[in-house]
């Protein structure tokens, strides 16, 4: 099948919208031609850092004078190197790094070979050194160091215009038609996002607190709120002209049946045991995503794509005080949920991964850094060969071979690179993968290794 | 330190006069640093503080009204749908004089009304809390007379956009301060508003532009490039070169054109260099935060080399701190995206998801030159979007794709104005309001806004190519939430069942009065919740709820329908 025909039917695929999914012939064809992989559950956590994660100070070069180029880059931001905790990971990389002691809640994972880091990872259309991106000699990646577009291609990973949907979405689309509920397949803990936005089968969407219900109309027992609600649903199944009209029945639709048949299953689930670090929406989310997992089997699931985001990691301001919260954040909100996937016996079934906007500027600007590009990003999981650094540490140097203009490090890994090492892992296959990450052909190495299938 | 101040506003004779002085409203008027400007707040319950902003005369030529909109109109519909639109809800008042008055009489006459500030609200008490900036925007939206100039200020508000959702949450006054901005140049000139946001202390720590230093290479210290950056994307150009209709320019590969690249963002980050609060006695660490005036240029901290900006222009060095962010600012109001990327911006705000590039390319030539050939004129670029014959007639020309997802805050408020739920009750509390309707005006989770203009609902919406910013933030999550708002404010918080005036109950008393005519009852609701007549779907499970309920009181009857109606999916779309 070529990749045009394909496309075109991933996007007429399964219409179903509420309750078990009715698989179309041609989605249930492709179903049973692709290997699921022999994993029974397999579940895909985007773990996001809205605003540009510093990843420059999360991982530091620790030797002599890679330290001190970096030092003298980020000045009074830097970390002070005695601070750093070792890492000794299994395969040398040609610089050592030590990690923040914000993230010391990470070290043991990492230590324990169920964590790894990916270096100066980044959006890239095609490989690209300093010189290549100076003298505009490659497709380079649009509107370099804008938030909003560096943080959509690193989710949507479409550099040739192709889908305009999520790596997540296109995803959820293969795997959808292979589960009892294929509104499942994908689901949100904030609601409406670039890597699961933009294909045929929308996310779900539910809060860190659970599923709240419709106040006034819920008492199905009782006779008094019955025409109520009965009245309130019938109008949502009219036909009607308008396209918001009818977009805005459909999700009201949704979140009715959906909420019900979930939020009874979470009901009967109760909590988890592991504590959720308090006053961290992170750890809140993941806490949800946990019970989610642990509640499969009731709605039958086999792959799942869940996204949970933090906000606050646009530092161009007061660096020094917010960054060592937002570090200690993540890595407790990671250490819980690595804890929390060992209580429900999923850990070798549930990858984690963080993405962001882009790394920042090595120079600083005063009190805080810049837009910048390439970064270090985290893997976690049973399944993650951790306890490893992939890819290569760059030079953090102003003015460094890394560097393409006043402290920007151009990346040397790309994302797609980075989605499709995830990908195989969630059985997809080597043709599916080409056709989801069209750009990932322009780069040798199509896996990274961090995965053990 | 705020002024105590005088004003005053021109209340110039109103009657439908095409034509309006010319005030001076050109660019580089309303200079940073100097004192603010002396008034007093007309509207409601003005305080004995005053914001620290003069709203500006409107001035409008517009060279021919067509005769349809000088007539009184001829259905109550077409005023609703119109005031949905241009203001925060019908109200049964609004719809009579539209009506009557017709579309021209009816903006003439908010062009011309008195601004009714938000910081004299905010400063009621004297030491402001987060709830009473937030009351206030509450009070101003709701209760406000000049409602057209308050729904631009909100729309403004999504494009020049601050939040409280962080560190400037222990501003509330300052907040209330910067929407005062808003509501100034609400019918101002966009230049002049620019420079308004680019200096407002609020912004300045918003987007870190405040306490922006030069380079200092022994350090390694480049200028932040925060500010600079979303100026360019966000406030007024965009990131790609764009026709007069909004169409995207590309290159023969089919690669949209940048607007401008780092350089550009570097150049206009040293540019905005060596600006802070008023009066700071210390750079880095000031111990006193002046909030409510204009910043100030600090000379010393200024780079004063060579700057490149849009289009090839160069700053010479050596410029003064404030003639670099005068030209600058310069730069980018002439820039040829500003008339399409802000017209584009206002009718997605005020009418419809999805305008024709031809309804783009009529009101961006009105931004690029009004009538007197004035470029940014807001209140003719404003009146040429509620005016054109798209947003007139598009309801009925392209019925199926015509409209936008109302906002869930503007739903919340339109129930209270078409119901006179007052939130100007000294117990009124709304801080928490973003959990229930998924936004809170000034509350985004970032300088983005609450939605991406660019938002496209899978399913139906996004096969037919068509956007639907609104829809983002909905989700089944917030579907729920915001439904069961729209319940406790109908059926729970009306002024029969709720002794409380905490939650600015409904008054249903007028629909109970029509309790024995269900025909008038419907036509009553079908007016301030919907904007065309109701379905026969909507009829049939109206007529069902009232039998059903045929035992219960008159008051049960009247808040049943009333949720019916403003949680129907007829209700959740203008159009």
């Amino acid at each position: 099948m070529n990749n045009t025909t394909r496309r075109k039917f991933l996007k007429l695929g399964c219409k179903t919208i509420v309750g078990a999914g009715l698989m179309s012939g041609a989605t249930a064809k492709l179903a049973h031609a692709q290997s699921t992989g022999s994993k029974d559950y397999a579940a895909l956590v985007c773990i996001n850092l809205d605003g540009g994660n510093d990843g420059f100070n999360m991982l530091v070069p620790t030797s002599g004078a890679a330290y001190d180029e970096y030092a003298n880059g980020r000045r009074h931001l830097a970390t002070d190197n005695a601070s750093l905790l070792a890492l000794n990971p299994a395969t040398a990389n040609t610089t050592s790094v030590g990690l923040t002691p914000h993230m010391a809640a990470l070290k043991p994972l990492f230590d324990s070979g169920q964590l790894a880091f990916q270096a100066n990872v980044g959006t890239l259309v095609e490989p690209a050194t300093p010189d290549d991106v100076r003298n505009g000699s490659v497709r380079l990646p649009e509107q370099l160091f804008s938030h909003h577009d560096q943080a959509r291609q690193w989710q949507k990973l479409d550099h040739y215009h192709e889908w305009n949907s999520g790596w997540g979405a296109r995803t959820t689309d293969i795997l959808a038609g292979q589960q009892a509920n294929p509104n499942l397949a994908a689901i949100s803990l904030v609601g409406n996002n670039e890597w699961q936005a933009g294909g045929e089968q929308a996310a779900f969407t539910i809060k860190s607190e659970g599923v709240s219900s419709y106040a006034g109309m819920d008492d199905l027992t009782g006779n008094w709120q019955m025409p109520r609600r009965q009245a309130f649903i019938e109008l949502l199944h009219q036909q009607y002209n308008n396209v918001f009209e009818r977009s805005y029945a459909e999700l009201q639709t949704r979140a009715l049946v959906l909420s019900t048949n979930v939020g009874a299953a979470l009901a009967k689930l109760g909590d988890l045991q592991t504590p959720v670090p308090k006053n961290n929406a992170l750890a809140s989310q993941l806490a949800m995503v946990a019970k989610l997992i642990a509640i499969k089997d009731e709605f039958r699931m086999t792959r799942q794509l869940f996204y949970v985001n933090m906000t606050g990691f646009d530092t161009h301001d007061d660096q020094l005080e917010i960054q060592p919260e937002l570090f200690k954040q993540v890595a407790e909100a990671l250490a819980f949920f690595h804890q929390s996937l060992i209580e429900i016996n999923q850990l070798n079934n549930v990858t984690s991964f963080t993405t962001s906007d882009f790394g920042r500027s090595v120079s600083g600007n005063g009190d805080g850094t810049d837009h910048g590009w390439g970064n270090h990003h985290i893997m976690m999981g049973g399944s993650v060969n951790g306890g490893d650094i992939y890819g290569q540490i760059p030079r953090v140097a102003v003015s460094g071979p890394d560097d393409y203009r006043n402290g920007r490090i151009v990346p040397t890994t790309a994302v797609s690179q980075y989605a499709a090492t995830q990908l195989r892992w969630l059985g997809l296959s080597e043709s599916e993968i080409n056709t989801l990450l069209p750009s990932l052909s322009n780069f040798e190495t199509r896996d990274l290794g961090f995965m053990h299938l | 330190m705020v002024m105590r101040t005088t004003i005053n506003l021109k209340l110039s004779a109103i009657a439908i006069t095409l034509a309006w002085s010319l005030a001076s409203c050109g660019g580089g008027g309303g200079g940073g640093g100097g004192d603010a400007n002396q008034f007093e707040a007309a509207g409601i319950k003005t305080g004995s503080a005053s914001s620290n902003y003069e709203s500006v005369d409107p001035t409008l030529g517009i060279p021919d009204i067509g005769a349809a909109l000088s007539k009184s109109l001829d259905d109550d519909f077409e005023a609703v749908r119109f005031l949905q639109r241009a203001t925060f809800g019908p109200t049964l008042a609004d719809v009579t004089d539209l009506s009557e008055d017709g579309y021209w009489a009816w903006i003439d006459t908010q062009l011309q009304m008195p601004a009714t500030f938000m910081l004299p609200l905010t400063r009621q008490r004297p030491e402001p809390r987060w709830l009473e900036h937030v009351n206030s925007w509450f009070k101003l939206s709701v209760n406000a007379p000049d409602q057209l100039r308050q729904r631009v200020a909100y729309a403004l508000s999504q494009f020049f956009v601050v939040s409280g959702d962080g560190e400037l949450g222990g501003q509330p006054a300052a907040l209330s301060n910067y929407y005062d901005i808003l509501i100034a140049h609400s019918f101002g000139n966009f230049r002049d508003l620019l420079e308004q946001v680019t200096l407002s202390p609020v912004m300045g720590n918003y987007l870190s532009m405040k306490g922006n230093q030069k380079p200092d290479p022994e350090k390694n210290i480049r200028p932040d490039e925060n500010y600079a950056r979303e100026l360019l994307q966000l406030f007024s150009i965009g990131l790609v070169q764009l026709d007069l209709n909004g169409n995207v320019q590309t290159d023969a590969a089919g690669i949209p054109l940048p607007t401008y690249n780092q350089e550009t963002v570097e150049g206009f980050a040293h540019v905005f260099t060596g600006w802070h609060y008023k009066n700071v006695d210390n750079w880095n660490y000031p111990k006193t935060e002046d909030w409510f005036s204009p910043m100030q240029a600090y000379g010393e901290h200024h780079d004063t080399g060579a700057k490149t900006l849009l289009n090839g222009v160069t700053l010479p060095a050596g410029q003064s701190t404030e003639k670099d962010m005068q030209d600058a600012l310069d730069n980018i109001f002439n820039h040829p995206n500003v008339g399409p990327f802000f017209s584009k911006h206002l009718i997605m705000q005020l009418v419809t998801s999805n305008p024709t590039p031809d309804y783009i390319a009529r009101v961006a030539s009105t931004f690029n030159s009004d009538a007197n050939g004035v470029r940014g004129n807001i209140a003719a670029v404003v009146t040429a979007v509620l005016t054109d014959d798209e947003a007139l007639n598009g309801f009925a020309n392209d019925a199926e794709n015509f409209g936008k997802l109302r906002e869930p805050i503007v739903r919340l408020v339109s129930l209270w104005r078409g119901f006179e739920g007052d939130p100007d009750h000294p117990d009124f509390d709304y801080t928490w309001i973003a959990s229930r309707v998924a936004q809170a005006p000034m509350q985004s989770p970032s300088v983005f806004n609450f939605f991406s203009s660019d938002f496209s609902q899978p399913g139906d919406i996004r096969d037919r190519g068509l956007l639907s910013p609104e829809l983002q933030i909905h989700n089944e999550s917030t579907m729920i939430s915001i439904t069961s708002a729209l319940l406790a404010h109908s059926i729970w918080r009306n002024t029969i069942s709720e002794t409380s005036r905490e939650f600015a109950p409904v008054d249903i008393s007028p629909l109970m009065l029509l309790d024995d005519d269900p025909t008038a009852q419907l036509n009553y609701l079908s007016k301030l919740t919907l904007n065309n007549p109701m379905s026969d779907g909507l009829q049939k499970q109206a007529l069902y709820l009232l039998q059903e309920r045929r035992n219960a009181s008159p008051e049960i009857r009247a808040e049943e329908l009333l949720f019916l109606f403003v949680s129907s999916p007829e209700a959740a779309v203008q159009r």
